[in-house]
């Protein structure tokens, strides 16, 4: 397998833009759409309603005392509302993932503008079930040292405070560190499902193995410039919208609701810009399989073998 | 061994199932839910003589001489192990029934219930496994209760903490060891004629971690059905909205079991349980693709081993 450049892979969605400007420009429209779906959603369900409890708790002069009742209420019939909208936006989001990586990596768009749900997609969600699952675990398996790892430092501190701090600082880089290289060996998965038409997560970790630096250099070098834009359109937002937060009695909620629509709009603004920063993350990794696996042909979709059951016993 | 079968493959292969015998699967469903309704019988009667003994705000609980005499009179005891057996032998009948059909596609007995040799290593197995973790635990959740012991000492505070890592350190890896190693093992013990224990370390053995992923991931499938069908069932069945005051009195608690809860309830609790039962399916399904799979693989080496 060939190396790439982990400058050239973060940047990659500025030459898929070259050839295929209409798609990009499509799917920020997509995601913007999703996102104003997703709000709308919670909005309807009664998701913000949280601030207003908040605000009026706040207002009412005793903000320890947030009104449990109405906190109650609020959550008893917002979760499973919740649920649904989540399992639906993951379910878009699989749609979403699959057209964007079978146009990167196939050139393919099948369905309405690429967006579909077939193999590709049930792989998807398989594969995101998998990487789930096992980023669960592995989360799990962290804290478990922390927590005997804390009991350590613990146990040092009685002898030198100094040691038991140095320790300590360690577990929480240690911590850091394993769950940033479980998640980058892991960020193929995407890639491998559709580009090999089978469930790629746990070949993710042997096609990340050698390349670990390349693909965190990639997201690293993509995300600084990410954070620098979006601090640009923080400030832009706070010049626009600051002084509403600062007047006196923001805290009541019919100001709330009144800067409400203002919030919506430049979250709205934000998210045309996370559609295309969405893109070129999927980007990096679509770049490095095509640089890694150069010369090599894509795997057509397996024949369907006859299932064991319906043949069973006869 | 590699690519005899694949953990998707094996974890999805419920659905194929479903679709190619329906009405079995329509008679485990219904099976699987009997096995479970008298423990909600027991529970609502049992439970609600028990609230009504007791007072809502547990001011009768001090008299447990009538407290016992309350349970003795209703029969609470004979009745749970009358309750407990019912569920446990239907629940392995269905079991071997499920088993049975989907490795040998073979129904014996009454709709495919039956008892016998098969029925009954099941169940000593299903008591093993259900008993071990306990074996292991109880010792020690008593010496953490005596380190404690009732007191705001800091082996109270740490006494969970150090428990739960002690079960997340033993149990869960044996957990994981159990599922890869002997997953099988309801499989093996009707095709072997004996307990299946060793047969079924012998048939994971190199295929570890393809069985565990299998068995997980069909888990992970299951839990996202579940919670869709949960949510679901809660947002259009009104549940969500449901307010629960805060009733001092045993008639204002029964106050608010209106005939309407009720019956939304039962209906939601009806389809969780054939989620619950149809996720059962899935595991045996899963259990039995992986067996069949791993066995065809090994046929048709084996005959080409003859050949050569």
């Amino acid at each position: 397998m060939n190396k790439f450049s982990a400058t050239k892979a973060a940047f990659s969605i500025f030459d898929f833009m070259k050839f295929n400007r209409n798609f990009v420009l499509k799917y920020i429209a997509f995601y913007f759409l999703f996102i104003v779906a997703y709000l709308t959603a919670m909005w309807a369900i009664g998701y913000f309603d949280l601030f207003k409890i908040m605000m009026e708790s706040a207002a009412s002069g005793n903000p320890e005392a947030m009104d449990i009742a109405a906190l109650n209420q609020w959550s008893g019939s917002i979760v499973p509302k919740m649920g649904l909208v989540m399992i639906l936006s993951a379910g878009a989001w699989v749609m979403y993932i699959s057209a964007v990586l079978r146009k990167m990596l196939r050139n393919e768009e099948i369905g309405f503008h690429g967006l579909s749900w077939g193999k590709d997609e049930n792989r998807m969600a398989l594969a995101f079930l998998v990487y789930f699952g096992l980023y669960i675990g592995f989360y799990l398996m962290l804290v478990v040292g922390m927590l005997i790892g804390g009991g350590i430092a613990w146990g040092l501190g009685q002898i030198s405070p100094i040691l038991s701090g140095i320790i300590s600082v360690l577990i929480g880089i240690g911590f850091f560190c394993a769950l940033l290289a479980f998640i980058i060996r892991l960020s193929q998965f995407g890639v491998l499902t559709i580009a090999n038409r089978k469930m790629g997560t746990i070949d993710s970790f042997k096609e990340t193995r050698g390349n670990f630096w390349s693909f965190f250099g990639a997201h690293f070098i993509l995300s600084f410039i990410v954070m620098l834009v979006m601090f640009v359109l923080f400030a832009v937002g706070v010049m626009i919208y600051g002084n509403n937060l600062g007047t006196p009695g923001a805290e009541n909620s019919e100001t709330l609701t009144a800067i409400m629509p203002q919030f919506f709009a430049l979250g709205l603004i934000y998210s045309l810009f996370a559609g295309f920063v969405m893109q070129a993350q999927i980007c990096i990794g679509a770049y490095a399989y095509k640089v890694m696996h150069e010369g090599e042909e894509l795997p057509i979709e397996p024949e369907a073998t006859p299932h064991i059951w319906p043949t069973l016993g006869e | 061994m590699a690519g005899e079968f694949k953990p998707t493959e094996a974890a999805t292969s419920v659905f194929t199932f479903i679709k190619a015998y329906p009405a079995f699967v329509a008679r485990f469903v219904l099976f699987s839910i009997a096995a479970t309704l008298p423990w909600i019988i027991y529970f609502v009667f049992v439970s609600g003589k028990i609230i009504e003994h007791v007072g809502l705000d547990g001011r009768n609980w001090e008299d447990i001489e009538a407290f016992r005499a309350m349970l003795s009179q209703i029969n609470a005891l004979p009745l749970l192990i009358a309750t407990a057996i019912f569920w446990f032998a239907l629940s392995i009948a269905t079991q071997a029934m499920a088993i049975r059909k989907t490795v040998l596609n073979q129904e014996t007995g009454i709709l495919g219930l039956a008892w016998g040799g098969f029925e009954t290593r099941l169940s000593i197995i299903c008591i093993i496994f259900s008993f071990a973790p306990l074996l292991i635990f109880w010792p020690l959740f008593k010496t953490f209760a005596i380190m404690a012991d009732g007191t705001a000492r800091i082996e109270a505070l740490v006494a969970p903490l150090v428990l739960f890592c002690i079960a997340f350190l033993f149990f869960i890896p044996f957990f994981i060891y159990a599922i890869g190693r002997w997953g099988l093992y309801g499989i093996c013990a009707l095709q072997e004629n004996n307990f299946g224990i060793k047969a079924a370390g012998k048939v994971s053995k190199g295929r570890f971690w393809v069985l565990f992923g299998a068995f997980a991931l069909t888990y992970l499938i299951w839990m996202v059905i579940s919670g869709i069908f949960q949510n679901l069932g809660r947002v259009l069945l009104g549940l969500h909205d449901v307010v629960i005051t805060d009733p001092t009195e045993f008639a204002e608690f029964m106050a608010l079991f209106t005939p309407e809860l009720i019956s939304k309830f039962s209906v939601y609790m009806l389809v969780l349980m054939i989620i619950g039962a149809l996720m059962h399916l899935a595991y045996i399904c899963t259990g039995a693709f992986a067996y069949l799979k791993i066995k065809q693989a090994e046929a048709a080496n084996h005959a080409l081993e003859e050949t050569k």
